[in-house]
């Protein structure tokens, strides 16, 4: 097992953090607010993978960031191209800039495997996106295991694990002394050539605690469910926010819009831009001529279990959640994905 | 206490007086929450105590509605705690609530406790044990020294210099993400289309910015002026911490000063800083 | 990157428009790449496009015409919200962007044969008309044509400039109506679901394509099942809200299909048991 030693890491990442673009989970934010408070958000600072200047800046106890890394590869907003006036008056389109090569360190392994939803959307279904596909390509995944499944956590109940290697180039797992490196990809293998790595016989993995492992619905009770009054009830608390959505790692919607901003300096731009949206919003659905078939609260709801665990497996052929449990943390009515995947795969079949 | 409530939400279903009891109950990991409770079984689940910080009444003004066309609108009862009985005034100001249609179980309030058993901070500012209005009053109210609401924490932030207020600000909003989580936990807060999101706006675009953020967060204050009625819902709810209700407060610390120590949902006017629609208007226009 | 960015439009200019109902114009497209022109030339009957008025915004509409009628490409454009609303202030010659040709297409190669019925609603009919056209310049590969064509009120009806044309196509038929009776309107006057149980074609070897309002849609799937219709004789295309066309941004999805990938053009037994919460 290859090993690297605390201080060669964090050397390591400095060199890293002067050549690339370095993004690891960073703590943002001041030390706020009202401790104790019964909003998780409000009780310290939080993490979200950033940008850093060198490794000093790494929260390395961290649990899992608020915003999944999928804001690394479809921003929040982005600028699709500006539309300009060229010498003879005609219109010229252009195109954002490529950005310098990037590292991410100490994604978690489930966020990584939620890249498989945005790839499969994303890059894999044709014609790919090509905002997306540089990103993707222009990113190394340097992964950091769990030594543990966090609170709200249910990985393994949606086929991950805590410590899964599939979906990074490289995973480190934290042990005494420094990190145990397993080297995934040939790209992870082309990062690792800058790495100080030992051989060290016998170095064993830790064994992560694990959360209860549930059963989720199978496709017959998916499809039973979908007119059941249940989505009534679970609507009737559901306040409509995108809070779900929005630090979920799979999810993709997004909307566009032209835009002419005057910057500080009274330059006029006219530029196209996307930005997240959500099938939680009210708005989501509604036609220029406004009619909305998605009026009701609970059918924008049952949109995103159907989306995650039907829509997505049966057009892409790749599980829709990857049981990172944000969205049971971040709900402030406590919709919690993992009742309701119980409570339907209790269900029995007429 | 909660065995009045569930005794009174009991009778209130099994005689139909109402289609739906809306309280708290605590869900399989602990956590308190909403509860909708349409049979009377359902009333063993409700709880009361300081930990039910949610304000119910922002799920009123989407029951004033028929579920389909030409039926009528169901009655709810709902567990009010003096903050949220201020709210449902408003609404009730406001028309966006039917009185004969709610049932307003009003709670005398323990004053809410943060996770670690201390006192919600607002909690501690405020000595109204019992709400303004109700149908039925479940529970004693405690005996709580009269404490007069400085606004010491909007002062603070008032004195600080221009620069270091902007750059505290900025900073805040900076983390916000659009979620609009603020917006629909908030009773007072109900347009169908909001100016932030629409998609003809000039004012506001799509885009995660400062400017945009701003906006939303300013015009969803100026918006609450004289409406809001501090049950800081919206900061409970921000997934990203952003002191919120220290917009809304700054606004309502605001209104008492220029308007004679005026407090939103404490009377059956509507705010003076509101300009109401009337008759068949009143309705149509702001739907 | 450009090379093969499908968010980014082709330029095309305004070359021509006209009035075709109420707050309904034509809007006539020609590309200014003949590079372009020459890869977008291939579009079907049933795809769809995005037009862009480039500052404010884009939005999906069914093409109008066929490229045989072309060379221009032609979209009729409802003046209902923003983007419609800049489309219809554009001055002739103005530059315009388009992406496409976006979605699937009505397969009319295998409807070859058969008798079809052409049922629009509305605005619904612009989508329809490329099948109409075809289907008459290649009129020995199809049976006998009826086409049923309804509006709210004449005002609404589109493309009425054309409807001799259609009539005197060989063995084809043609049937108006309106919702409501108008003054000085002397022709059929009743729902399309009414007008389409008068005229009863005989489903025998014929496929149904409907285009209107989802509502529309779903009543005279009914009809059409009361004719004798079966879901795999009836073609529908439908209209979502949708801010990519090729599958991205997730918004238009009808169940685990989505309108701009899976469709617009879908058979009705692949979206019936969704119509319903479609309305």
């Amino acid at each position: 097992m290859k090993f690297i030693e605390t201080q060669a890491l964090h050397a390591w990442l400095d060199k890293l953090a002067q050549e690339v673009t370095l993004i690891a989970p960073t703590a943002v934010g001041p030390e706020k607010k009202a401790p104790g408070s019964r909003n998780p958000a409000a009780q310290g600072q939080q993490v979200f993978y950033r940008a850093v200047s060198d490794s000093s800046q790494i929260a390395w106890d961290f649990t899992r960031t608020v915003i999944s890394a999928r804001e690394h590869f479809m921003p929040k907003t982005e600028t699709l191209f500006t539309i300009e006036t060229g010498p003879d008056g005609e219109t010229v389109l252009h195109e954002t800039k490529l950005e310098r090569p990037r590292v991410i360190f100490g994604i978690r392994p489930c966020d990584a495997r939620g890249l498989r939803v945005l790839d499969a959307v994303m890059l894999e279904q044709e014609p790919a996106d090509v905002y997306y596909a540089e990103r993707r390509r222009n990113t190394t995944l340097v992964g950091l295991s769990c030594p543990q499944m966090w609170e709200d956590c249910f990985c393994t109940s949606v086929g991950g694990a805590p410590n899964a290697s599939d979906d990074v180039d490289i995973l480190l797992t934290q042990v005494e002394g420094g990190c145990a490196v397993q080297i995934v990809t040939a790209k992870g293998e082309e990062l690792a050539t800058g790495m100080d790595l030992q051989e060290v016989e016998g170095l064993e993995l830790p064994q992560p605690k694990l959360n209860d492992q549930f059963e989720t619905p199978t496709e017959q009770q998916w499809l039973a469910s979908f007119n059941d009054v249940y989505w009534q009830r679970v609507g009737d608390r559901c306040l409509s926010c995108r809070i779900c959505t929005y630090v979920c790692p799979t999810c993709r919607c997004f909307d566009v819009r032209d835009e002419t901003v005057v910057t500080p300096t009274g330059e006029r731009i006219v530029r196209r831009v996307r930005a997240w949206d959500s099938c939680q919003s009210v708005n989501y659905r509604v036609h220029a001529g406004g009619h909305n078939p998605r009026a009701n609260l609970e059918q924008r709801l049952r949109n995103r279990f159907y989306c995650k665990f039907h829509y997505v497996p049966v057009d892409y052929d790749v599980a829709g959640c990857v049981g990172c449990g944000r969205c049971v943390t971040a709900c402030p009515v406590n919709i919690d994905i993992r009742e309701v995947l119980q409570d339907l795969a209790r269900r029995e079949l007429a | 206490m909660i065995e009045d409530i569930r005794a009174l939400a009991r009778e209130l279903l099994e005689k139909s007086t109402v289609e739906c009891v809306i309280g708290y109950e605590v869900g399989p990991t602990g956590r308190v929450r909403p509860a909708f409770v349409y049979e009377p079984a359902g009333v063993e689940r409700l709880i009361f105590d300081a930990r039910c910080y949610h304000n119910l009444v922002t799920y009123l003004t989407r029951r004033n509605k028929p579920r389909k066309k030409g039926e009528e609108v169901p009655t709810t009862a709902v567990l009010v705690k003096p903050c949220d009985a201020r709210s449902l005034q408003v609404l009730l100001n406001e028309n966006q609530v039917q009185r004969d249609k709610v049932y307003i179980i009003g709670v005398a309030c323990p004053g809410m406790q943060n996770a670690d058993g201390t006192p919600e901070l607002r909690c501690t500012r405020c000595d109204q044990r019992v709400p303004l209005i109700y149908d039925v009053l479940c529970g004693e109210p405690p005996e709580v020294p009269a404490v007069t609401d400085t606004y010491d924490d909007v002062e603070r932030i008032e004195a600080l210099p221009l620069e270091e207020r902007l750059a505290y600000w900025l900073g805040e909003l900076d983390r916000c993400i659009r979620c609009y989580a603020c917006r629909q936990a908030c009773p007072t807060c109900f347009c169908s289309v909001c100016e932030a999101e629409r998609d003809d706006s000039l004012w506001v675009g799509i885009a995660d910015r400062i400017p945009e953020k701003a906006f939303f967060h300013i015009i969803r204050a100026f918006h609450q002026a004289g409406r809001c009625a501090e049950c800081n819902a919206c900061e409970a709810v921000c997934p990203m911490g952003i002191p919120l209700s220290l917009i809304n407060r700054k606004v309502a610390k605001d209104v008492a000063q220029m308007m004679a120590g005026y407090r939103a949902g404490e009377s059956e006017e509507p705010t003076p800083l509101v300009t109401m629609l009337t008759g068949e208007e009143a309705i149509d226009e702001i739907h | 990157m450009s090379e093969a960015n499908p968010m980014r439009p082709y330029l095309g200019t305004l070359v021509g428009t006209k009035p075709l109902a109420t707050n309904i114009r034509l809007f006539q497209v020609e590309l200014n790449d003949p590079e372009d022109r020459e890869k977008f030339s291939v579009w079907k009957p049933g795809q769809f496009l995005f037009f862009s008025v480039l500052g404010v915004g884009e939005a999906p509409f069914g093409f109008a015409n066929i490229p045989e009628r072309g060379p221009v490409i032609e979209v009729a454009i409802n003046k209902v919200g923003h983007v419609t609303r800049a489309i219809h202030a554009l001055p002739l010659g103005a530059t315009v962007g388009i992406r496409g040709p976006l979605g699937n297409y009505f397969p009319l190669d295998e409807l070859k044969g058969q008798n079809i019925v052409v049922l629009g609603g509305g605005i619904g009919g612009a989508p329809l008309r490329p099948v109409i056209q075809y289907i008459l310049s290649h009129r020995d590969d199809y049976g006998h044509l009826t086409i049923i064509w309804a509006a709210r009120s004449p005002d609404l009806l589109v493309f009425t400039d054309e409807y001799d044309e259609w009539r005197a196509a060989p063995d084809t038929e043609m049937h108006v109506t309106i919702d409501r009776p108008v003054e000085g309107w002397t022709g059929n006057v009743g729902l399309i679901t009414q007008i389409l149980e008068e005229v009863a074609p005989s489903a025998e070897n014929t496929t149904a394509i409907t285009c209107g309002p989802p509502i529309m849609i779903y009543f005279v799937g009914k009809t059409l099942g009361k004719l004798g219709f079966s879901e795999d004789q009836m073609l529908t295309t439908l209209e979502a809200r949708m801010h990519c066309g090729i599958g991205k941004c997730g918004r238009c999805n009808l169940g685990e299909k989505l309108v701009c990938k899976d469709g617009p053009v879908f058979w009705q037994s692949e979206v019936s048991t969704f119509l319903e919460s479609f309305l």
